[in-house]
């Protein structure tokens, strides 16, 4: 394979990317060739080099937005005939209500995920409000001179602080958890699209 | 290695390799791999996260007829690399730790 083809064939498989990328991909891989060609490789091996280019073309799109991914991997690869076009439209009510389903049951695992993490905020704060209700009433007990509620609500405010304080950590950690699980969402659903799509060629 | 330390290490390295001159991708490859193996395809997206996070700034030169892309250091790329050079007793401490353990001397 020689320069130029590498860079159409590179070129081919970023097509869905948005055009500044793709310019800005393929001229650092262009500029890579060329830098070893001027350090004494053979076109042939400063292209081989490389690796190869569906390995390069595939982590590109891993780091793609998940929209181009879809966007590529969606598109007919030729144009589409008279009798598909009648076909899709006919079975849109069969395959939109799908689509539908498939990302009504990704955004309820988000949801979940998030009001799992909302729910012990929730309970953070309640700790804290009622803490701070607490150690009011115990100095309200102390200057009324009623030591022995004084206490035992001085007593309970500090518990119910030190709840707070655990629950506050494990809502930070809950919260970065939500946060990687996300991630590793999404990247699933691209790892489907750019694996599948590998398979088919 | 494993590829999640990897993964952390190679920014700091290509930070590293511009931090006393100005360089271009396949300088940095070859400045970089003695120590370190990284290909250009692991380094394309580590110069565009460094460029996006301002830790890098870029500039065309022009060469044997053709643009090279040259990669320049900025402050808040140097201060990582500084950060970093900090976090480097903590890990020391966490080798040994570690080393302790495999050899079983306490």
């Amino acid at each position: 394979m020689n320069k130029n083809e590498f860079i159409r064939e590179l070129s081919e498989r970023i097509r869905s990317l948005p055009q500044k990328e793709q310019e800005e991909i393929l001229s650092f891989y262009s500029e890579m060739i060329s830098e070893r060609m001027e350090d004494g490789m053979s076109e042939q091996q400063a292209v081989e080099a490389l690796g190869s280019v569906q390995e390069i073309a595939e982590g590109i799109m891993l780091d793609a937005p998940l929209t181009a991914i879809i966007k590529e991997k969606v598109k007919p690869k030729r144009e589409l005939r008279g009798w598909e076009i009648a076909l899709i439209i006919i079975g849109s009510p069969l395959w939109i209500s799908l689509a539908l389903v498939v990302f009504a049951l990704v955004l309820v695992v988000y949801i979940l995920l998030w009001t799992l993490v909302l729910v012990m905020w929730v309970v953070v704060l309640s700790f804290g409000v009622s803490a701070l209700a607490c150690l009011l009433a115990s100095v309200i007990g102390f200057a009324q001179s009623n030591a022995p509620v004084g206490l035992a609500l001085l007593g309970a405010g500090m518990l119910l602080f030190g709840l707070c304080l655990y629950f506050t950590v494990l809502s930070v950690l809950s919260v970065k958890g939500a946060a990687r699980l996300s991630v590793l969402i999404v990247k699933g659903i691209k790892k489907c699209f750019v694996k599948s799509s590998r398979k088919e060629k | 290695m494993d590829i999640q330390i990897k993964r952390g290490l190679l920014e700091v390295c290509v930070l590293a390799a511009v931090s006393r001159k100005d360089s271009y991708g396949y300088r940095i490859i070859k400045d970089i791999e003695p120590y370190i193996s990284i290909s250009e395809s692991t380094l394309y997206p580590i110069l565009r996260r460094l460029e996006e996070s301002r830790q890098l700034s870029v500039y065309s030169v022009e060469h044997n007829g053709r643009l090279r892309k040259y990669y320049a250091i900025t402050d808040d790329g140097r201060s990582r690399l500084l950060a970093f050079a900090d976090e480097w007793k903590e890990i020391m401490n966490i080798y040994e730790f570690i080393t302790g353990e495999v050899t079983g001397d306490e």
